[in-house]
């Protein structure tokens, strides 16, 4: 490949310009005497945003109406059970390892005798809390999980009073049971 | 090429060298260097983004930089990025000249499309280094920048002061013996003592920047615009000396939105920095995830499949868009009319409509990963984009009418803000702020990255630097940015939407709920992400604001050991005062709407 050096500010230039014969020049006529009148600009203007009033809003009435979200939609997170109900979460701490703000806290306990048909694996989470004020919504500890235990659902985290509220403990994060409360676990798995 | 024993200086040619353009091109450098310096030590050192790097002695610095400046032809007039690296607990310098800091100029030749990088190697607790302040404009901030950060003095800087951090701050960021949370710190307490403190700091006091309070005939008026303002986009402060209301000088204080983003890349994993790059420049989502991946897959070796490479295209020039608009109507408030504005941002919905339903999220999307994307394109994309460019041309025409041809639009843009090429090269200018003043300069055609060479699009320039002409060339931008997403829809390769590489992120877990020994492997990719084989890159990209690169040291560790982002918008807000003199405080607003700056950008 034949290198070409310009040897003064001129020729560079030039040459900087000539590299590609694609640039494109914009379109900059100057302004004429109707243009310089500016009323007549001011009038287009008003009449642009007076045809907008015909037009169908773009807005929804929220709270009202809710606009969808997609099935990839990295809303509030749920913690997910399998189809006999059991929850599949292992605390095995991978989602915590990997939430880059670090939302996330377990405490692991033994299964007990008696409780298969709660928990799906031989030890589980008996704490399972996710500050929602540190949460960034990222999905990285969906996608650390093993177990499909984790994912982000197509809810937005509400409003809360205290700053306590927004510490969402397993209460509010487990998925509702397929079996005991089919409708419920419907509506929260949403299209999913 | 250079001997390989480094203490010795003279330069073997090989005849298969000289017939390689690049090798030719950097040893011509290197010649003219020592023909020039022969009594200097010059130490080169190989990195994987193959730009030419150079160890020099701090004393020759001001020489060497002000010899590539200036004497040669086609010179490196462009002072692309200065930053420093503390080097006092890097595995394997030992290889390297490297003392305890490093100071390393970038310089960009755009007659030659080629970096060159110089590092100085520093020793001592503080060290000092010579200001090459006398050579290029923009090197004022950046060397303001390394002082706040390392503590490196800087011999000769017209005003060595804190930039980012708090002028109480004490200690110096980004050394490794700084700490990196706030938990390490210990609990804050807002005492009245404090809040006087740091109120006192911020008073502006005109004498430190060579101020005078009245000039002779009459007394200058200080006015704060901001941290709060509208017109400054951001929690942006700009003190400005007035005479009436003609702009004597202004002194932007920046800082306010800085969140550590490069001390937080020395702590996250290489696959958990990911979600955090999306917050630098936040208009431009996806295209900051890019600029970090480039440079983390040149030293990793991966390469990406076609399929991923169009698919980052595509998101890439849907956020130039989103982010284009926003500055469209943005401006348009600026200057007056401000209805465009919720027509602009409805169409921001619709591109929008289409991201969130690719990447989950919307204007943080944090979708691309070490080696490819987080998932495939969902089905039905392309009736979502082919709705979206079915849709887009009328909008553009519609505003363009609106807005660009508006006399009042004109009259408060044309012949405001106006730099010359040679001014923009000076401080450091890129981007749609470059391509105004008649220069097609373009990384995504330049120097193609992700693909973009694959496609047909075309850089629209104007002739005349002004507020105005920035303005047309980023409508103009919106339209080729609609061609290479039409390209995109029309072309998009089958095949994987990840690369085949044991560095890829996150692990595939299709196997993990079966086979122990994928899910070991699984356990150790997230909990300590992929190990960087060690070394050095730099990716430069065209974001939506200018060049935005992110220059990457490895130890070859689970996280970086040094994360420089060189984002467009700090140089361009440096040259704020310098292009707003002489005008008035309401061609200020028209100014810095044209510039097109995010303080997260600024800040970082």
């Amino acid at each position: 490949m034949q290198t070409l050096i310009p040897h003064n500010a001129d020729e560079s230039r030039r040459m900087m310009q000539s590299l590609t014969n694609r640039a494109k020049p914009v379109d900059r006529r100057p302004m004429n005497f109707v243009d310089r009148l500016y009323l007549p600009a001011v009038l287009k203007g008003m009449s642009i945003t007076f045809g907008h009033i015909f037009k169908k809003p773009p807005t929804i009435k929220y709270p009202e109406q809710t606009r969808e979200f997609s099935p990839v939609f990295r809303g509030l997170h749920v913690l997910n059970r399998d189809e006999e109900g059991r929850e599949r979460c292992t605390a095995c701490g991978l989602c915590a390892v990997a939430c880059p703000a670090e939302a996330i806290t377990m405490e692991a306990a033994e299964r007990e005798p008696g409780e298969e048909n709660l928990y799906r694996e031989e030890k589980y989470a008996a704490r399972y809390e996710i500050n929602m004020l540190r949460c960034i919504f990222c999905g990285l500890c969906e996608e650390a999980c093993p177990k499909d235990a984790i994912y982000l659902s197509e809810t937005f985290a509400p409003s809360n009073f205290a700053r306590k509220g927004f510490i969402y403990g397993k209460k509010d994060l487990l998925i509702p049971n397929p079996v005991t409360q089919p409708e419920e676990y419907a509506k929260a798995k949403g299209k999913r | 090429m250079f001997c390989k024993n480094k203490t010795c200086n003279t330069i073997h040619y090989s005849p298969l060298t000289i017939h390689n353009y690049y090798m030719s091109d950097a040893s011509a450098i290197l010649t003219s260097l020592h023909q020039q310096f022969d009594a200097v030590t010059f130490v080169p050192q190989q990195t994987v983004d193959n730009i030419d790097t150079l160890w020099l002695p701090k004393e020759n610095i001001v020489a060497v930089v002000r010899y590539l400046k200036n004497t040669i032809s086609a010179p490196f007039n462009l002072l692309y990025d200065l930053c420093g690296i503390d080097e006092r607990d890097r595995m394997g310098k030992e290889k390297l000249p490297a003392k305890d800091f490093t100071v390393i100029y970038s310089l960009f030749s755009l007659d030659r499309n080629k970096f060159i990088r110089l590092k100085v190697a520093l020793e001592g607790e503080y060290p000092s280094i010579p200001s090459i302040t006398s050579l290029f404009k923009n090197a004022n901030w950046y060397e303001r920048e390394v002082y706040d950060m390392f503590g490196i003095k800087f011999e000769g800087h017209p005003h060595l002061q804190r930039i980012l951090m708090p002028l109480t701050w004490q200690g110096h960021p980004l050394r490794k013996e700084h700490p990196a949370r706030a938990t390490e710190i210990g609990p804050y307490r807002l005492i009245n003592e404090t809040i006087d403190r740091e109120q006192d700091a911020l008073q502006f006091k005109p004498e430190e920047w060579g101020m005078k309070r009245e000039s002779d005939d009459a007394d200058f008026m200080f006015l704060n615009i901001g941290p709060q303002h509208p017109g400054t986009h951001g929690v942006l402060r700009i003190v400005l000396q007035l005479d009436g209301e003609d702009i004597v000088d202004a002194v932007p204080e920046i800082g306010f939105h800085h969140r550590g983003a490069e001390k937080m890349g020395e702590r996250q994993s290489w696959h958990t920095y990911i979600p955090y790059t999306d917050r630098i420049d936040y208009l431009g989502g996806v295209m900051n995830n890019l600029a970090y991946l480039l440079a983390v897959e040149k030293l990793a070796g991966i390469e990406v499949p076609d399929r991923v490479k169009v698919i980052r295209v595509m998101l890439c020039e849907l956020f130039r868009i989103s982010s284009h608009l926003v500055w469209f109507g943005t401006f348009a408030q600026d200057v007056g009319q401000l209805s465009p504005v919720f027509y602009m941002f409805t169409d921001r919905e619709k591109v929008f409509d289409i991201i969130e339903a690719v990447c989950g999220g919307r204007m943080h999307p944090n979708w691309f990963r070490i080696g490819g994307v987080a998932q495939d394109l969902p089905k039905g994309w392309d009736g979502l984009v082919r709705d979206f460019v079915k849709y887009f041309p009328p909008k553009i025409k519609e505003y363009t009418n609106m807005v660009i041809r508006n006399s009042l639009f004109k009259g408060r843009t044309k012949g405001i803000g106006v730099y010359t090429l040679d001014e923009a090269i000076e401080w450091g200018v890129t981007g749609p702020g470059l391509r105004a003043c008649g220069l097609d300069w373009d990384f995504r055609k330049k120097q193609p990255y992700s693909g973009y060479e694959m496609f047909d699009f075309e850089i629209p320039t104007a002739q005349n630097g002004d507020c105005f002409d920035r303005a047309v060339v980023r409508v103009e931008e919106l339209w080729q940015s609609l061609r290479i997403i039409e390209q995109c829809l029309n072309n998009m390769p089958e095949g994987n939407y990840k690369a085949d590489h044991p560095l890829t992120t996150p692990p595939l877990k299709k196997y993990t709920m079966q086979d122990i020994e994928t899910l070991i492997t699984h356990f150790l990719n997230v909990s300590w992400g992929p190990v960087i084989p060690a070394g050095e890159a730099m990716s430069c990209i065209e974001a939506t604001k200018g060049a935005n690169s992110y220059y990457l040291v490895s130890d070859g560790n689970t996280s970086s050991y040094r994360t420089r982002i060189r984002t467009p918008s700090f140089p361009h807000m440096q040259m704020v005062p310098y292009v707003s003199k002489g005008y008035t405080v309401a061609d200020l607003l028209s100014i810095l709407g044209s510039v097109d700056f995010v303080l997260a950008d600024i800040d970082r």
